[in-house]
């Protein structure tokens, strides 16, 4: 049993420490801890400091780890408790480390340390990390099998060579290999990087995301082009439960998903048949939330990685929280109705319902316009209008607005007039139930920012928005966005064009454009690039790209592709190792005895392939044995030369080829 | 099961056919992963099935690196092995029921270090030697073998195996050999009582050689004495000779076969053999009567190899 030598156990602890380093930030601060003090304890052994330790010290630690594990989580099902769980394992295997084949273990557990890494990032500069630990890696275990007799070690660049003849291979087996789908569901990581809105909507809420950069999606229109602006209505979620102050998706909302086909977007929605469709393509970043986002009237959806479904709301969902970084294709309408000819008592019901207790002077508001205004669908629009108009008129769009009271809406409409879009929102289409009119809140990202680099539309959670629809006899339901009457430039121009000066410090950032703003588009098409190509690389990017590098993507192509791949690489390998490590002073010596074994051929016969050269002698010497008695002090010259190159000079080699045309 | 594996050695057999020297080639090298391959490849799954499951394309490369990984290990485990060749050497002196080493010899043709090749006879593991060579050069070794059977041995196949550089993959070959080796007698200790034919007259009828008078000089073999060697004759460039000396043997000792009655037939030899020793040790004279054949007197290396290798083919 061969026992583990100190110098490969700490290289091979490095390795290890350096995979687990990214997911460290993820899990609890002790665990770092923990794991060095293992490290230590062990080192500590090697130096003969401390024993191993015994029995009951290796339980005592083990009961610490699980401890401090049962503190650290209150949710015990999360990839964060099994990481963690995983890692105290091996950081107390690490003080029974003793022999080789330990060693080895430890090498295994550095690779799925990796993976859990990958679990929490994805980036290209993680990627570029993470080659750095696999050289690590692979110096660390070839020192584990080296011949520890041996002077000259394999050094950093045997280990580099070995990651980098295998990278091609990785690559050729990355494109090729077909992708499965999820095989059974996981806990999703990252509970903590929660962003975005939830589903509920009450004042502040929103004001809160204008602070975020990060980007929440980002899309890629088919033909290069996206919609203007103020058709950039993003929706996602639709909010019909009003309890005085917060807005939330009805009790019982499951019900709105009963359409669980996919690509089959309910009978009441009306597309307008032949008229321009908008196709796109959505790549999301995980929210931890099942909802996804699409323009205007989806009509038909697909996604290799989602198991995605329409809802009633005209809206796509995910059947699970989405979890990791995914894409989607949408085809929109945007010509469209729904329910234009009638409403469900259901919906109307809903959609019109609101506490009588809260904001008595909105609902007298609402309800004064109604009795002056009369019934039917014009008195309906005209409502509409004279609400816009007071907002249009009266209030301001601010992204801190003064604390509301208890009637919120009240002191909004009546009070302070400063708001953002969930107030703006929120009031106008309680104002609207008050006056009989069917409403909604509905919440999504209004706008985004055009990356002409690479053309694709990043849309940030800053853009997050909200606005209402309200249901119109005859024509169905109909977005009205009130923020657009106070601040129509927030939907024309973005956010930072819509804030007042002097309260902000986008302005500052948007003022800026030049290089600054060059700079931050093209790093942002770069990571969209590394996100859509290697990130998103599906079994539908998959089969586009093969047919596309091999005219075809059938499956004799691409096993043919595969083989030929790998095999030509693996060859190439071959031949460019025996190359380098031929013999070096092999070519005068070899070429003078070729000489003169042509002639013992000719005179005899001819070294059979593969006959070493005492056998081709001794057989000579039965057959024709004068020749071989002058052959022999040249093979013995030759053997001594080519095995021992020490004993050898440049003087000797010249005279043996002289001996050699001699013969 | 045990009929399939005396097929494979039958067919590695041919494959391999004895020799004094091989080279190691694809043509004869062997390679497969080991256990601890299987857990790498284990491992390499469970990386895939996280990957999988998280729909993350940086783990599933990371499971696709691991499996290339070990695929560029196949072929670095090869070239670790490749190229290299087994040489015999000699043997010392091989008793039965003693450990004795055969001499081989490494070498290496290549500028790449050839690193941790271990080398053990079939079917005895654990004692065998591991091999490292900084490249380009070559390696004398000796492998311990041991037997309890005297006279003529068949090698077992002898098994160069290496594992650098991942250890998952184990490239390996059995190298046959076509090398005599004679296995003497264990050597038994017993008196030999009346087996001792003693000529103690002293008339000098038994001239041997070996002794003070020189006789004359005889042309040089390997194995003679170098004490031995007429170094004036060599000086005068007249080729290599050396004395002779004869002397009449005053007493000489006769190693009888069949004076060991109350023995069986493997402890005689095993007790001549025993004697063959010590009177070599004590610079006697003597010689060996066996059923089959007659060693006349003398004394010296070869004289006792000479009669070491009667004992030995001794018919069983």
């Amino acid at each position: 049993m061969t026992p583990l030598n100190a110098k490969t156990l700490l290289w091979l602890c490095i390795a290890q420490g350096m995979a687990l380093l990214p997911s460290f930030f993820q899990l609890p601060l002790w665990l770092p801890f923990f794991w060095c003090a293992t490290v230590a304890w062990r080192t500590q052994v090697y130096r003969r400091a401390l024993p191993l330790p015994s029995l009951r010290w290796k339980v005592l630690a083990a009961a610490l780890g699980i401890l401090a594990l049962l503190f650290s989580f209150n949710r015990f099902f999360s990839v964060e408790s099994f990481v963690t769980f995983f890692v105290i394992a091996f950081s107390l295997k690490l003080l029974e480390l003793r022999y080789r084949r330990d060693g080895l273990m430890l090498v295994h557990v550095t690779f799925i340390g990796l993976a859990i890494s990958f679990l929490f990032y994805q980036s290209l500069l993680m990627v570029i990390y993470a080659l750095v630990v696999l050289v690590l890696v692979a110096h660390a275990w070839v020192m584990l099998y080296r011949g520890e007799t041996l002077s000259a070690r394999p050094d950093w660049r045997y280990a580099l060579l070995l990651v980098v003849q295998t990278l091609p291979l990785m690559l050729v087996l990355f494109l090729t290999m077909p992708r499965m789908s999820q095989l059974w569901n996981m806990p999703t990581p990252g509970e903590q990087g929660r962003t975005g809105f939830s589903d509920s909507m009450s004042p502040g809420d929103f004001s809160n995301l204008v602070e975020s950069d990060a980007v929440a999606f980002r899309v890629s229109f088919e033909g290069g082009q996206a919609p203007p602006p103020s058709t950039r209505y993003w929706r996602a979620l639709v909010l019909e439960h009003f309890d005085g102050r917060s807005w939330h998706r009805q009790p019982g909302w499951r019900s709105s998903l009963r359409h669980s086909q996919t690509g089959q977007p309910p009978q009441e929605w009306e597309p307008q048949a032949g008229a321009e469709r908008i196709q796109y393509s959505v790549l999301m970043e995980p929210h931890r939330e099942p909802w996804l986002f699409s323009l205007m009237l989806p009509v038909s959806a697909s996604s290799t990685s989602l198991n995605l479904r329409f809802t009633s709301f005209a809206t796509l969902s995910s059947r699970t929280r989405v979890g990791s970084r995914v894409q989607y294709e949408v085809t929109s309408a945007p010509e469209y109705r729904w329910q234009s000819t009638s409403i469900s008592s259901f919906d109307f019901r809903n959609n019109t319902q609101f506490p009588k207790a809260l904001n008595p002077q909105t609902i007298a508001y609402g309800e004064g316009l109604r009795q002056t205004l009369g019934s039917g669908a014009e008195a309906d629009r005209e409502i509409i209008q004279r609400v816009l108009q007071r907002f249009h008129e009266r209030f301001r769009y601010s992204l801190s607005p003064p604390a509301l009271g208890e009637h919120a809406v009240d002191a909004f409409l009546f009070e302070t007039f400063d708001g953002f879009c969930e107030h703006f929102a929120g009031a106008f289409t309680l104002t609207m139930r008050a006056a009989g009119i069917p409403a909604r809140v509905v919440v999504g990202y209004q706008g985004g920012e055009w990356n002409p680099l690479e053309s694709y539309l990043i849309v940030r959670q800053r853009e997050a928005h909200a606005w209402a629809e309200v249901w119109l006899e005859g024509e169905g339901w109909r977005r009205v966005d009130p923020t657009a009457a106070v601040a129509p430039s927030r939907i024309e121009r973005g956010l930072s064009g819509a804030v007042s000066t002097g309260e902000d410090t986008i302005d500052s950032a948007a003022g800026d454009l030049g290089l600054l703003l060059w700079m931050q588009l093209r790093l942002d098409a770069f990571s969209y690039t590394w996100q859509k190509f290697v990130l998103s690389y599906d079994s539908n990017v998959q089969q586009a790209f093969l047919s596309a590098l091999l005219g075809g993507a059938e499956l004799w192509r691409m096993g043919l592709f595969f083989v030929g791949a790998t095999g030509s690489l693996i060859l190439l390998y071959y031949l460019i190792s025996t190359y380098w490590q031929r013999p070096k002073t092999r070519g005068p010596l070899d070429r003078a005895l070729q000489r003169v074994l042509k002639q013992c051929a000719t005179l005899a016969r001819a070294r059979h392939h593969g006959e070493t050269l005492e056998a081709y002698l001794s057989s000579l010497q039965r057959s024709h044995p004068d020749l071989a008695q002058r052959l022999k002090p040249l093979m013995d010259r030759y053997q001594a030369m080519a095995y021992e190159p020490s004993a050898h000079s440049e003087e000797a080699i010249r005279s043996f080829r002289r001996a050699c045309r001699r013969f | 099961m045990q009929l399939r594996r005396t097929q494979f050695m039958r067919w590695v057999d041919r494959r391999l056919p004895p020799a004094r020297a091989h080279a190691l080639s694809q043509k004869n090298l062997f390679i497969f992963p080991s256990a601890r391959g299987l857990a790498y490849l284990a491992v390499m799954l469970v990386v895939w099935v996280i990957g999988t499951n998280y729909q993350n394309n940086l783990v599933l490369a990371l499971a696709f690196f691991m499996v290339s990984f070990f695929v560029v290990g196949i072929l670095h485990t090869f070239l670790n092995l490749s190229g290299l060749r087994v040489e015999y050497v000699g043997a010392g002196d091989a008793f039965a029921g003693q450990e004795f080493s055969l001499r081989f010899k490494l070498v290496v043709r290549r500028q790449r270090a050839v690193h941790a090749v271990s080398v053990c006879w079939s079917g005895d593991e654990k004692a065998g030697v591991e091999l490292s060579c900084d490249g380009q050069g070559q390696l004398e070794f000796s492998v311990p073998l041991y037997t309890d059977q005297r006279g003529k041995l068949a090698l077992p196949r002898m098994s160069v195996s290496s594992v650098f550089p991942l250890g998952i993959i184990r490239c390996w070959t059995w190298l046959n050999w076509d090398v005599p080796v004679l296995v003497f007698p264990a050597p038994m200790a017993y008196p030999l009582h009346a087996a001792t034919t003693s000529d103690d007259l002293g008339d000098g009828l038994h001239p041997v050689r070996g002794g003070e008078d020189f006789s004359g000089l005889k042309p040089y073999q390997p194995g003679d004495s170098l004490r031995r060697v007429a170094w004036k004759a060599f000086a005068r460039g007249q080729g290599v000779f050396v004395k002779d000396f004869q002397q009449n043997a005053s007493r000489e000792h006769w190693l009888d076969f069949d004076a060991l009655q109350e023995l069986d037939r493997e402890r005689r030899l095993s007790v001549l053999c025993y004697w063959v020793l010590q009177y070599f040790q004590a610079e006697e004279h003597f010689g060996l009567i066996l059923p089959t054949q007659k060693v006349q007197p003398d004394k010296g290396y070869q004289h006792r190899t000479r009669c070491l290798i009667a004992l030995a083919e001794f018919p069983k």
